[in-house]
């Protein structure tokens, strides 16, 4: 059936359209629910899950459960609550979910302060309760597709999958244009090559072109210059550090200065740098921060992601879950997670479990992270204080079988045990402990093997650095309340970066290869963020801002690394303390942000003429509205409008040539066009 | 006190219509059915409206004595007992009522106060304490419940407001605990907008000040520069992204003109000296002054000077006198302004002091029984609630926990106390939880 769509698009004319969608969308119903009648499984997926959820979810959650009750999936109906049973499988009349909706029921729902339902909802709950089967209803539950704990068995709505060998960025393309068609959403138009060559430089190199190097983009006839411009990019150096500079905080979060310049010693930035330069396989960096025994010497930075989080397994849990799983698990601490239920509590313990036999040392080689062959064999309690052990299970649905001793048996550490023996006295050893079964060993390979969450959380995530949002949005909470924005799409992306071998520079090339990438700004309302359907407005990081800065004013470092009098670093770091956010679920400009820039001394020193800079060959320029052409080139990369020239020059007009000058990129500079890559 | 605003204009938000309460306006405007017709602008220019809203608008200062403070020393005096230390007592203003010998001040206006000895709370470690203590129930993780100064910047204030809604004056980073609960979330689910502004010492409000490389009236040209550039960007291309940035600035603008509200300096030099010397009565006197110009909440501590283990009585000597002439002068001056009776003062730390000594000489945590003090806004003057028995051991009359105090702040300043937090998955929560009464006592 899938293969038979695509025809049925490409032969009817542009006027059958909307017909031929109306077949389409029945064709896909069908292919969802292959029964032919209605049944209450139908009804559950059309219905009554979107009518709970509007209607009653906001008090009947699995948080908050007013009367113990929540409404949320079918097996929290049929568990009921305070009042007892909510429904009665083919009693409607004898059903809570049914009779409080009555007006003159008491209690009456929803109450009072709600809208009622109509009588037509009403009656698709009765009608709902009615084809219930009586027997055997927990059994129906399991087949409910909302039920599905993964979160990741979608209805295939495009029914499309790319053939083999077909271009990555085509494939994307494809399956977005689909979506657009499905949803009647027009995209934007292409971007031009001077927006394209802005957003190209920000998102690879994490800095805006000069002048120079923008202009000459742009007049570039070549018709491949723009794929050409992103492998040029990906090559450079710079890239490395840009990614750094995103992963670092995605990794190990920001934690200021202090631990910057640890990490830096530690050689944790190098470690980074260099994995993203060899462009080194995704699954295998992840691997080296798990098993923290780097084996050549400039991976040893490497071993600082656990070293940091200093001896504590819990925290080491919650900074991986995202980064493998694409999921936040620290909910899961103390039960299973509410909202999102397929994030088990023994899952959280699982992973602390495969660190809680870790400890740092330091060898005569340095910090290290030993692990011991015995001992770990933890227990945790839910809520219930019911105690269970902590084994080796995870989110993914992988274990790691392991012998625990009987009660009461006490187990003997033994040199057997290890490949390298903990030292026997005092003395620094010349390497950690190594145990024969290592379990940080055994949950890399669970987790960064055979592991389609770690490419799924990947792929979601230079989504969006690219696209300003995830597929899935936010970014780290891929569960089942966070469904992606095109399924279909997420899937054959992780399984296309799982198929490169976690190749992340062929990835990005891909994505900034796509006209969906290319695409202007979505004017006017936009559809649904979601859709992609036009760019969306990026916030820049501290460091994307910092380094923008220093290439739109021409200030560069001086022989002492100091720049308009300030050490480079502490300069950049200014920056990166007022825009700390990467990712953020919602752009919000802030009081503290909008305060620095307006009066940051350091700013004032940058704008100030000096040799070489922005401002000094402004003011060699004669004409005033000269003067504005230039600056609008080297900030913004682009002509000022007539409006535009007209404002400005007219401000330089009524200032001393300097201050004029300084003003002039102080407000484009602070302006909403160079603070977003768009 | 370095003075970090004085080369700014003079203050340009000493206006009214700037500290309304939003809500104010929306009930007393759909009462009159005027609101279709007038502008939300021309609402603020409307001298009569902003003159009610000002005499509606409600203030609370909290005097956070951090660390604990003794009630021994301070509202619960136990003369001639082993318990009661060598300071005495003295009569106040109410008959039978004795106040601890170091305060002679509060006791000559114990009518316009409300003091409870009765407290008894559960917490004896600082951090736990003042967590409790400053959000009014027991942790409940991983939800935050936001602390005092949050719920009442979201119920009295406005978030456009040019003052800060919730503000901290706090010179002293350090204080162990104290300086643990400041580094966390005060505003919790509430949001980060509802978070304090930290000034005071060393803590200014970062970039507020205009830098000398320009002149007061480049800086406005060239924000009305940006602010053209921004908005031709924000209209090209419906980008909230840029609305939010001109939002952004144009708190800066309202902000940067109350900087001069947080000058020490402007202050005439009779009040100060009045204060009296150190920050924390500064502190209080800067709070007089903002509560004046419109702040709703102002929170003033001074890291944790009152946890006194050691040398108590050495140290109380010089603590005891400077909160007496504190709270003596910030109750007349407000009573004087007119501002009592809108203003709910609260003197409190996170629990009180041991009634033995130890062997370092000095008194340990002891939320066992202890002692606060309130006056002002919706709080009966001249009252004393509860009692503990001779020694100070135990509370043998009325008892309160953190829930009745909470449940009595809201009331007296009006608020709802027992209104649920409608907020998307979070569980369910109540301003005050449990229901739990206020002190009906202390309540005008």
């Amino acid at each position: 059936m899938e293969r038979m769509h695509m025809p049925l698009i490409d032969l009817f004319g542009h006027r059958a359209r909307r017909s031929c969608y109306l077949i389409l969308a029945v064709l896909l119903a069908r292919l969802a629910f292959p029964q032919n009648a209605p049944t209450s499984d139908t009804l559950w997926n059309s219905h009554i899950e979107p009518l709970l959820k509007e209607h009653c979810a906001e008090c009947h959650n699995p948080a908050k459960s007013k009367s113990g009750l929540d409404l949320s999936s079918f097996q929290s109906i049929l568990r009921g609550g305070e009042r007892g049973a909510a429904v009665i499988p083919g009693r409607p009349n004898e059903s809570n979910l049914y009779k409080f909706l009555s007006s003159d029921s008491d209690p009456h729902m929803p109450p009072a302060k709600r809208a009622p339902l109509g009588e037509e909802e009403a009656g698709l709950i009765k009608k709902w309760i009615q084809d219930l089967p009586e027997a055997n209803a927990a059994g129906i539950a399991s087949n409910h597709s909302s039920t599905n704990s993964s979160g990741k068995v979608t209805i295939p709505r495009l029914g499309w999958k790319p053939r083999r060998n077909m271009p990555a960025s085509s494939a994307v393309d494809h399956f977005l244009e689909l979506a657009w068609k499905l949803d009647k959403i027009k995209p934007a138009r292409r971007a031009d090559d001077g927006a394209f060559v802005r957003r190209a430089y920000l998102d690879i190199i994490g800095r805006i072109p000069t002048a120079k190097q923008a202009g000459s983009f742009v007049k570039d006839r070549a018709k491949d210059k723009r794929t050409r411009l992103i492998d040029a990019l990906l090559a450079s150096d710079e890239y490395a550090t840009h990614m750094r500079e995103i992963f670092d905080p995605v990794l190990m979060s920001r934690r200021g200065p202090e631990w910057e310049d640890k990490r830096a010693n530690q050689r944790w930035f190098a470690f980074l740098d260099d994995a993203f330069r060899r462009n080194r396989p995704w699954n295998e960096v992840i691997r080296e921060l798990i098993v923290a025994r780097p084996v050549r010497p400039e991976d040893r930075g490497a071993l600082w992601y656990l070293y940091e989080r200093q001896n504590s397994a819990q925290a080491v849990a919650e900074a991986l879950a995202p980064v493998i799983f694409g999921v936040q698990v620290k909910c899961a601490q103390c039960h299973d997670h509410m909202v999102a239920r397929e994030i088990k509590q023994a899952h959280y313990w699982g992973m602390v479990a495969a660190f809680n036999r870790s400890k740092n040392v330091e060898t005569t080689n340095g910090p290290g992270v030993a692990e011991s062959a015995v001992g770990g064999f933890a227990s945790f309690a839910n809520l219930k204080k019911e105690s269970q052990p902590a084994l080796l299970t995870f989110f993914n649905g992988r274990k790691v079988d392991e012998a625990w001793p009987a009660a009461g048996e006490k187990e003997t550490d033994s040199a057997e045990r290890y490949i390298v023996p903990p030292p026997k006295g005092k003395e620094k050893p010349q390497q950690p402990a190594v145990p024969k079964f290592s379990r940080r060993e055994a949950f890399a390979e669970a987790v960064t093997r055979d592991n389609p969450l770690l490419a799924r959380a990947m792929v979601n995530r230079i989504w969006a650095m690219l696209f300003g949002r995830g597929i899935v949005h936010p970014v780290d909470l891929m569960d089942s309340k966070h469904p992606p924005s095109q399924p279909e799409l997420l899937d054959w992306l992780a399984h296309d970066f799982e198929g490169s071998g976690y190749d992340v520079k062929r990835l990005l090339r891909a994505l900034c290869n796509t006209k969906a990438y290319q695409l202007a700004p979505g004017c006017g309302k936009p559809a649904s963020p979601g859709s992609f359907a036009g760019a969306i407005d990026k916030p820049l990081s501290g460091e994307q801002l910092f380094r923008s800065l220093l290439v739109a004013t021409g200030n560069q470092p001086d022989a002492e690394g100091k720049i308009a009098g300030q050490d480079e670093k502490q300069a950049r770091r200014a920056f990166v303390a007022q825009f700390p956010d990467l990712f953020p679920i919602e752009y919000n400009a802030t009081l503290y942000q909008a305060m620095f820039l307006a009066n940051s001394s350091w700013l004032e020193q940058v704008l100030a003429p000096r040799a070489g800079n922005l401002s000094e060959r402004l003011l060699t320029v004669r004409e005033e509205s000269d003067r504005v052409r230039e600056a609008f080139a080297n900030v913004f990369g682009r002509e000022p409008d007539p409006e535009e020239l007209q404002e400005c020059a007219g401000y330089l007009a009524g200032h001393s040539p300097e201050a004029g000058v300084k003003h002039l990129l102080w407000a484009m500079l602070s302006s909403a066009e160079f603070q977003l890559n768009h | 006190m370095r003075d970090p605003f004085s080369n700014l204009p003079d203050p340009a938000c000493g206006g009214v219509d700037h500290t309304l309460h939003r809500r104010k306006f929306l009930q007393g405007m759909v009462g009159t059915g005027a609101l279709s017709l007038i502008s939300w602008g021309g609402l603020f220019s409307l001298p009569a409206f902003a003159e009610q809203a000002k005499r509606e608008q409600k203030h609370c200062i909290l005097l956070w004595l951090c660390g604990a403070p003794s009630q021994f020393e301070t509202w619960d005096p136990k003369p001639g007992r082993p318990t009661g230390g060598p300071f005495g007592s003295i009569p106040t203003k109410l008959p039978g009522i004795h106040f601890g010998g170091l305060l002679p001040k509060c006791a000559s206006i114990a009518d316009k106060l409300a003091v409870v000895r009765s407290m008894k709370t559960s917490q004896n470690e600082h951090l736990q304490a003042i967590d409790l203590l400053t959000r009014g129930a027991p942790p409940r993780p991983p939800f935050i419940r936001p602390a005092l100064g949050s719920v009442l910047a979201h119920q009295l204030g406005h978030l456009d407001s040019p003052i800060p809604n919730f503000i901290l004056l706090d010179p002293c980073p350090e204080g162990n605990e104290f300086k643990e609960f400041k580094a966390g979330n005060w505003a919790g689910w509430l949001g980060a907008q509802y978070g304090p502004v930290r000034v005071g010492g060393e803590y200014k409000i970062e970039n507020v000040q205009r830098t000398a490389d320009i002149s007061a009236e480049d800086h406005q040209s060239r924000n009305a520069l940006r602010r053209f550039l921004t908005k031709k960007f924000e209209n090209d291309r419906h980008s909230a992204a840029a609305s939010s940035q001109n939002a952004a600035f144009e708190r800066v603008k309202g902000l940067m003109s109350c900087a001069p509200l947080f000058d020490l300096e402007k202050l005439p030099a009779k009040d100060r000296e009045r204060y009296g010397p150190g920050a924390f009565a500064q502190h209080a006197l800067q709070a007089r002054h903002l509560v004046e110009n419109g702040a709703p909440f102002v929170m003033v501590a001074n890291g944790m000077p009152w946890d006194s283990h050691v040398f108590h009585n050495e140290i109380y000597q010089l603590l005891v006198p400077e909160l007496d002439r504190v709270i003596f002068n910030l109750i007349t001056d407000l009573e004087t302004r007119g501002l009592l009776d809108r203003t709910l003062v609260i003197a409190m730390g996170e629990f009180g002091r041991t009634p033995w000594i130890n062997h370092a000489r000095g008194r340990d945590h002891y939320p066992n029984a202890w002692s606060l003090m309130m006056a002002g806004c919706g709080i009966k003057r001249g009252v004393v609630v509860g009692a503990t028995d001779e020694d100070g051991m135990e509370v043998v009359e009325k008892p309160f926990n953190e829930k009745n105090l909470f449940a009595t702040i809201f009331t007296a300043l009006g608020i709802d106390p027992y209104a649920e937090y409608d907020l998307p998955e979070l569980p369910t929560f109540y301003r005050v939880e449990e229901k739990a009464e206020p002190i009906r006592e202390v309540l005008a």
